[in-house]
């Protein structure tokens, strides 16, 4: 009797295993790994870079393992900084696997791209690990806590990033700054406009 | 053979076979609303109209040509079944899934019998136009595809997860309803066409 019902359980077992969905849908929770903040105050920091000026210089850890300084792009590429918030929430969650199919946007501009946030590196490594296979840079600004955020004017009140992206040509020159609604993407249509004038249009030297 | 604490000798096997079922489930709605349901009818709702005369051909609207910049609604479209893919440029599981529906909209095209009677649209959930025409150029997709940059049109369907099929049989009177969802990838694209012409059941006769 017992091993009838055991017999049983185990096809019982094998048939709900069957039953499963083998694709995922997005947004995955990621067995509820993903931490939904709610709407959150559009804008909370004053930006304090100025389009023409030179973009602050900064070196930053990054998840491959090296330290990335803006300045070894100078004369070589143009950048984008996209900072978002903060690891394992919905929208920068979403966001950067959106630029991960869109690396030929980039090398049409010979530009190329750093991802931003305030998270430390073993959490952008397991959250950016989720994405698959990044093709850009993705660098932490960890320690001095928000530091280049800070300097960018984009550090929220709480200590994350501000959902925005800077545009910074190969003299080093700032030439798009953009804060979007954080609980909003940018539109890549609009980082393709900017990036292109950056790009095919220089700004004179100072 | 595991002797747990006050009870008897228990197989671990079935066990972990139950766990690990449960582990492999995704909650289908898990961060969106409920399911749209069978049967129902399919939400009201406007779609942009299409830039593109090769998409407008497509889809063969019932209306005069006139009326070509209007917004497109699903019972317009001349299809007795619209398959609907609820898709994001920013979406991994879409970009993934984006060859086998490819796959889909090259049997139905392939078919002269389907062909006609079976159209494909995307629409992009909180994406631009630019975004969309992104993804299209990306994935050279070409079945129409349709930006929902404020979300309007997600919230209308109920928040779903990404990617999501649904699919709709129109009505000589001017209706639709839901026959087919399906969420996530599409592994064998002619088993779906198939599983969607089954819940359609006969092209005329149905009523709505």
């Amino acid at each position: 009797m017992k091993t009838k019902l055991m017999r049983m359980a185990k096809g019982a077992a094998i048939a709900l295993l069957l039953t499963v969905e083998p694709y995922p849908a997005f947004p995955a929770d990621l067995g509820g790994s993903i931490y939904h903040p709610g709407h959150l105050k559009p804008v909370d920091s004053r930006m304090t870079v100025v389009i023409g000026d030179p973009a602050p210089d900064f070196s930053l850890p990054a998840v491959s393992g090296r330290t990335v300084r803006l300045s070894e792009f100078r004369g070589k590429k143009n950048v984008v900084l996209s900072f978002v918030p903060a690891a394992w929430t919905p929208v920068c969650s979403d966001q950067w696997p959106g630029y991960n199919i869109a690396e030929s946007l980039f090398e049409a501009n010979d530009a190329t791209l750093l991802g931003i946030t305030v998270d430390n590196i073993p959490t952008l490594h397991a959250w950016t690990h989720q994405m698959g296979t990044l093709w850009f840079e993705v660098l932490s600004d960890f320690w001095p806590h928000g530091g280049v955020a800070g300097r960018y004017g984009v550090l929220r009140s709480n200590g994350t990033a501000e959902r925005a992206i800077f545009i910074i040509d190969k003299n080093g020159i700032l030439r798009f700054a953009h804060v979007e609604d954080i609980n909003r993407r940018p539109d890549l249509g609009m980082i393709a406009l900017e990036l292109e004038r950056a790009a095919h249009h220089p700004a004179s030297q100072p | 053979m595991t002797r747990l604490p006050f009870s008897g000798p228990i197989h671990l096997g079935p066990l972990l076979l139950l766990l690990l079922w449960g582990c492999c489930i995704t909650p289908s709605w898990g961060a969106g609303g409920a399911a749209l349901a069978d049967g129902a009818p399919f939400p009201l709702m406007d779609l942009p109209a299409p830039d593109s005369a090769a998409d407008l051909d497509y889809l063969n609207l019932r209306r005069p040509e006139s009326d070509s910049k209007k917004p497109v609604s699903v019972p317009n479209i001349g299809a007795d079944i619209v398959i609907i893919e609820i898709f994001s440029l920013y979406c991994p599981f879409c970009q993934v899934a984006a060859p086998a529906v490819n796959d889909i909209f090259d049997l139905l095209a392939r078919s002269p019998e389907l062909g006609a009677h079976v159209k494909l649209i995307g629409i992009g959930v909180g994406n631009s136009a630019y975004e969309v025409d992104f993804f299209k150029k990306k994935y050279n997709i070409q079945f129409p595809l349709f930006p929902d940059p404020d979300f309007e049109i997600y919230q209308c369907l109920n928040n779903p997860r990404t990617p999501y099929f649904i699919c709709v049989k129109n009505f000589p009177n001017g209706s639709s309803k839901i026959v087919h969802t399906h969420l996530g990838g599409i592994q064998n694209p002619q088993k779906f066409i198939d599983t969607v012409l089954d819940a359609a059941g006969p092209e005329k006769g149905d009523k709505p």
